[in-house]
């Protein structure tokens, strides 16, 4: 998992793939136009040819204080480290790791499909809204298919008609704010021993507050021997 | 007076005080943004007793949503959205005049 580089890639994977259909793709009205989603504005050239696309922006990063903790963890879906902090390889059989809570952010994109047809623009309007990021319960998976992989909130927070006329002609325009969860944690991770061996002594016979049958065998004490 | 109308009635000077915290902060943000100096200056924020609301003037807003939202030309910039993420300032403000008007009242 890589801060802002995932949730990039995450959201451009959600947005591509989508189609839209005209009389003009062919006589039965069928064949489909692929979308194309870029980060930011292409070229004008690409741009003039590819009618339709979507555009990626990233507007904002904020931390999000209601979902801020203190204290230490072990996310499972970070990566052990390859050295402990002394300098010493990472051995999971005797080591163990654990950091400071990740600092909860979230990361504002704004999306922008733009379309010369008008049933161009609403087949878009409809598929995002409908298929990709319904406005409740969106997710969006970041590094999926691997033991790395989570998944994050999607929150469409507004959605804007900004159609306009571009040399002439009509261009329709929808522009997307979505915020998407996320959280940079540090990057010192601290070392744990791990108890390899735990002896525990009881005391025959001796059972805790009147029982008399185990599991309820008084413990006198326990020792980590290593 | 009754306390729930004082209280009503600290909420809403507050929250007319508050404007001008607000006002300061959203032109910062533009600013920051890069948006023109005469669109940023006459830039502000009002309470009409239920909600904040930014204004721009009448004969910039297409300006402003093109600065705001991007063209099909340019980036967008989007210093009002940064600015609504970012109120703790001005929530810290609102609760210390509320407290400050209503030490006076009560």
């Amino acid at each position: 998992m890589t801060f802002l580089l995932s949730e990039d890639k995450a959201l451009r994977d959600l947005l591509k793939g989508m189609t839209v259909t005209d009389q003009k793709s062919d006589a039965s009205g069928t064949a489909t136009r692929n979308v194309g989603v870029y980060f930011g504005q292409p070229d004008q050239e690409v741009r003039q040819q590819a009618y339709p696309y979507i555009t990626i922006d990233m507007i904002d990063i904020s931390e999000d204080i209601q979902r801020s903790m203190r204290g230490l963890v072990k996310p499972v879906y970070m990566a052990d480290p390859n050295t402990m902090p002394d300098g010493s390889s990472y051995d999971s059989a005797t080591n163990d790791w654990y950091i400071h809570w990740p600092i909860p952010v979230n990361i504002d994109y704004q999306i922008t499909t733009y379309a010369r047809q008008p049933r161009h623009d609403r087949e878009l309007l409809a598929q995002i809204m409908y298929n990709k990021i319904p406005l409740r319960f969106a997710v969006l998976e970041v590094d999926d298919n691997t033991s790395q992989g989570t998944i994050r909130r999607i929150d469409v927070l507004d959605i804007a008609k900004r159609d306009v006329t571009e040399q002439g002609k009509r261009l329709f325009v929808n522009s997307f704010t979505v915020r998407v969860s996320s959280e940079i944690a540090p990057e010192l991770y601290k070392s744990a021993y791990k108890a390899l061996e735990v002896v525990v002594t009881g005391t025959e016979g001796t059972f805790v507050q009147g029982q008399t049958q185990p599991p309820f065998t008084a413990v006198d004490s326990f020792t980590i021997t290593r | 007076m009754s306390k729930l109308k004082h209280i009503h009635s600290a909420l809403h000077q507050a929250s007319l005080d508050t404007t001008r915290v607000l006002g300061a902060h959203l032109r910062s943000e533009t600013r920051a943004s890069g948006w023109p100096h005469e669109i940023t200056r006459r830039m502000r924020v009002s309470y009409d007793g239920d909600s904040f609301h930014v204004h721009s003037h009448p004969g910039h807003s297409a300006q402003v949503a093109d600065l705001e939202y991007g063209t099909p030309s340019t980036q967008p910039t989007a210093a009002i959205r940064r600015f609504s993420n970012r109120t703790h300032e001005a929530e810290s403000f609102l609760t210390g005049r509320m407290h400050q008007l209503l030490g006076k009242s009560l």
